[in-house]
């Protein structure tokens, strides 16, 4: 009897602390199937392509690692690695520069343009990435609106060249695909901060300077770091924004991916140049978390 | 074009009268007819057995090419005639098939067109499959030139066909006549420092490897390596000349009408008629008689994963007849390839090409050949293809 009271009072504690543990893990389930499927095995699958023998489109055996030999040997592949780097970098800084400042300025100073102004930063995610870039032709081209404008001004004889087909035409298509998504998401980092905590900086005597410094950027630093590395990851991978308005000077390594795997049907290269441009993200991704941890910024929490 | 007709009578249409062909039944075509009656009479048996019929067409065809291949209003009668439905996919180069076919997702892909200068490596990958020409009995009104069996495009060496013609087209140098008066005759104007940045040079690495060998008087599928040097240090040069490579034909049409671009190489007929729906009536497209240019023709073909076959025949077969075929060039702003076609184009898709002299216009610019897949002699086309990327960032 004693054992079936003993019993009968256990199963519910174990059933319940069994509970507690397997919940979240069944929670989690779904999105981890979601990952393996779209995600860990189409790397796996990239992985086996980038150590086998090419053919033409096609993989046999043996294991061989001359993929990364022919892709790590290509001086191309190295002009355009620097070239996606460089880019990257400039977009990636532009976008958050620009970013910080609007998603400050919602969060705090919008008042009642608050909600207008997310909704048209939503709306403009609607217009496809391609009009997008298309847009950016109409406005720098030779015949466009800024080249139009400064001629009938007089400020110029003839259209600027430099505008459009180079590095920094992509610099601005890109900030500009990506400056939404970046507000959005510097916004929801702003958003757990009471404007209680600056009143109460500026109340100890901190200047605006100050509140930015020693308030606001450690508690953005995360969110902000986090921003940066998804437009840099993006930016760089990216190979239809150079090939439009890119010119000679603007192509990124994402070409040789997709040149590869379409053109030249030298398969297990292609994947070995995505698995060296992953590499080299999970390093800046390393990179990024050692700075924030560096300065201490990595376990900062908001208070709200 | 009469001796088009009197040659295309020596060849697969041998047994048609052009004039009956062409819905004048004269006496002595009358007279023939007749006989062929009566000797049908007393044979009828074995000839409607050997005789061409077109398969019943029914269901759904699984298509993949460019966009409008799938010709929404040409073919719509047809279409709604025999209840046949059209799911297309659209390829943004002919790569996307052979990405497609080879990563697995051919089956029940029905019908695809492939570019002339993809004849050999579509062969080698095993993506076209024999056509039963008995089944397309419109194949005789092909024009002499598309009947042949030219490079081996359309009808292997064995005789075995593998494609269809749908259409042709041709690119030489494209200008704009507002800017550039006299029409170019010779491939050095691209390289006048005065146009530097406004030439334009479509992503068509085999297209460029193949028109710049024609200037330099070689041949890209027969490019040994100092050939190919040359070749490839040509195109840089001439990449240093444009603000780089456009993504597709369509961006170059786009950077002529923005006035981006004053000239292109490369530059494709069409391009008058894409310039003159943006209001853009100057752009021209030449053929120097030094370097000429390159034709290329799309062909429709069966892959592998094809479970509809009869009604791709009947596809096929109709897209053959001459309205038709005027029709749906005058839509692609291309090259008619049925004979009786050209006579009913419309004015400016008629004037893309001398159809009164076909055969001199494909020896001024004759269909693309491809560097080959495999040689010890010759630099190969995935080669050619690697040093393209080169060419692209070269600026």
């Amino acid at each position: 009897m004693a054992d079936i009271v003993h019993t009968g009072r256990a199963t519910p504690v174990a059933w319940q602390e069994a509970a507690t543990t397997v919940r979240p893990l069944l929670l989690t389930l779904p999105a981890a199937l979601g990952l393996l499927v779209f995600f860990v095995a189409p790397l796996a699958a990239f992985l086996v392509y980038s150590v086998l023998t090419a053919g033409l489109f096609s993989v046999t055996g043996p294991l061989t690692l001359s993929a990364y030999g022919r892709a790590l040997g290509t001086e191309l592949n190295g002009v355009l690695a620097a070239n996606s780097a460089l880019i990257g970098l400039l977009a990636a800084t532009a976008t958050t520069a620009f970013a910080l400042p609007i998603a400050y300025w919602l969060r705090y100073a919008a008042g009642r343009w608050q909600l207008p102004v997310l909704f048209l930063i939503t709306a403009s995610m609607f217009a496809s990435y391609l009009v997008r870039i298309y847009a950016w032709r109409t406005i720098l081209g030779a015949n466009g609106v800024i080249n139009r404008g400064l001629e009938s001004l007089g400020l110029v004889d003839e259209p600027l060249g430099f505008l459009l087909y180079n590095r920094f035409s992509v610099t601005i298509a890109l900030v500009h695909i990506f400056l939404p998504y970046v507000v959005l998401v510097l916004f929801a980092g702003f958003r757990p901060l009471s404007p209680a905590l600056l009143e109460s900086a500026q109340d100890l005597g901190a200047d605006a300077w100050q509140r930015w410094r020693r308030v606001i950027m450690p508690l953005i630093a995360a969110p902000a770091a986090t921003s940066f590395l998804f437009v840099l990851i993006l930016s760089a991978s990216d190979y239809v924004t150079p090939q439009l308005i890119g010119g000679t000077s603007g192509l990124l390594l994402g070409v040789q991916i997709q040149a590869n795997f379409k053109a030249v049907g030298d398969w297990p290269q292609g994947a070995a140049i995505s698995f060296l441009m992953l590499a080299a993200f999970v390093a800046c991704y390393g990179v990024t978390l050692l700075g924030l941890r560096l300065l201490r910024l990595d376990r900062i929490r908001w208070v709200s | 074009m009469k001796a088009h007709r009197q040659n295309s009578t020596a060849g697969i249409g041998k047994n048609v009268d052009p004039e009956a062909r062409q819905g004048h039944l004269g006496r002595r075509a009358l007279l023939r007819g007749c006989g062929a009656v009566l000797v049908a009479a007393g044979w009828a048996p074995s000839l409607f057995a050997a005789s061409p019929e077109v398969p019943d067409a029914s269901g759904v065809i699984n298509f993949m090419s460019w966009e409008g291949y799938d010709f929404p209003e040409q073919m719509k009668a047809w279409r709604e005639a025999h209840g046949v439905e059209v799911q297309s996919t659209y390829m943004g180069s002919h790569d996307d098939i052979q990405a497609k076919i080879l990563g697995g997702g051919g089956a029940g892909l029905d019908l695809i067109t492939y570019g002339s200068s993809y004849k050999e490596l579509y062969k080698g990958l095993k993506i076209l499959t024999p056509i039963d020409e008995a089944k397309i009995p419109n194949l005789k009104n092909l024009l002499p030139f598309f009947a042949s069996n030219v490079q081996n495009i359309w009808v292997d060496a064995d005789g075995t066909r593998t494609g269809v013609p749908a259409d042709w087209g041709a690119i030489g140098i494209s200008y704009d006549s507002a800017v550039i008066a006299e029409a170019p005759t010779s491939y050095d104007i691209l390289f006048d420092p005065k146009y530097k940045g406004k030439v334009g040079m479509p992503d068509d690495p085999l297209g460029a490897y193949g028109q710049a060998a024609r200037v330099l008087g070689l041949d890209s599928s027969k490019m040994t390596e100092e050939h190919f040097k040359t070749v490839t240090d040509w195109l840089k040069d001439l990449a240093k000349q444009t603000k780089g490579i456009s993504p597709s034909y369509g961006d170059v049409s786009t950077r002529f009408i923005a006035g981006d671009i004053m000239l292109s190489f490369m530059g494709w007929a069409a391009y008058k008629s894409f310039g003159a729906a943006a209001g853009k009536n100057t752009i021209e497209t030449v053929w120097p008689e030094k370097g000429g240019g390159l034709s290329f023709s799309n062909a429709w073909a069966i892959p592998p994963g094809a479970d509809n076959i009869d009604t791709v025949y009947a596809w096929i077969n109709e897209t053959l007849r001459p309205d038709v075929n005027a029709a749906t060039a005058t839509f692609l702003v291309g090259g008619v390839v049925v004979d009786g076609a050209a006579q009913l184009l419309d004015a400016v898709t008629a004037a893309l090409y001398p159809y009164d002299k076909l055969e001199e216009f494909f020896a001024l610019a004759p269909l693309q050949q491809d560097p080959p897949l495999e040689s010890d002699r010759y630099v190969t086309r995935q080669r050619v293809l690697a040093a393209w990327q080169e060419v692209k960032s070269a600026g």
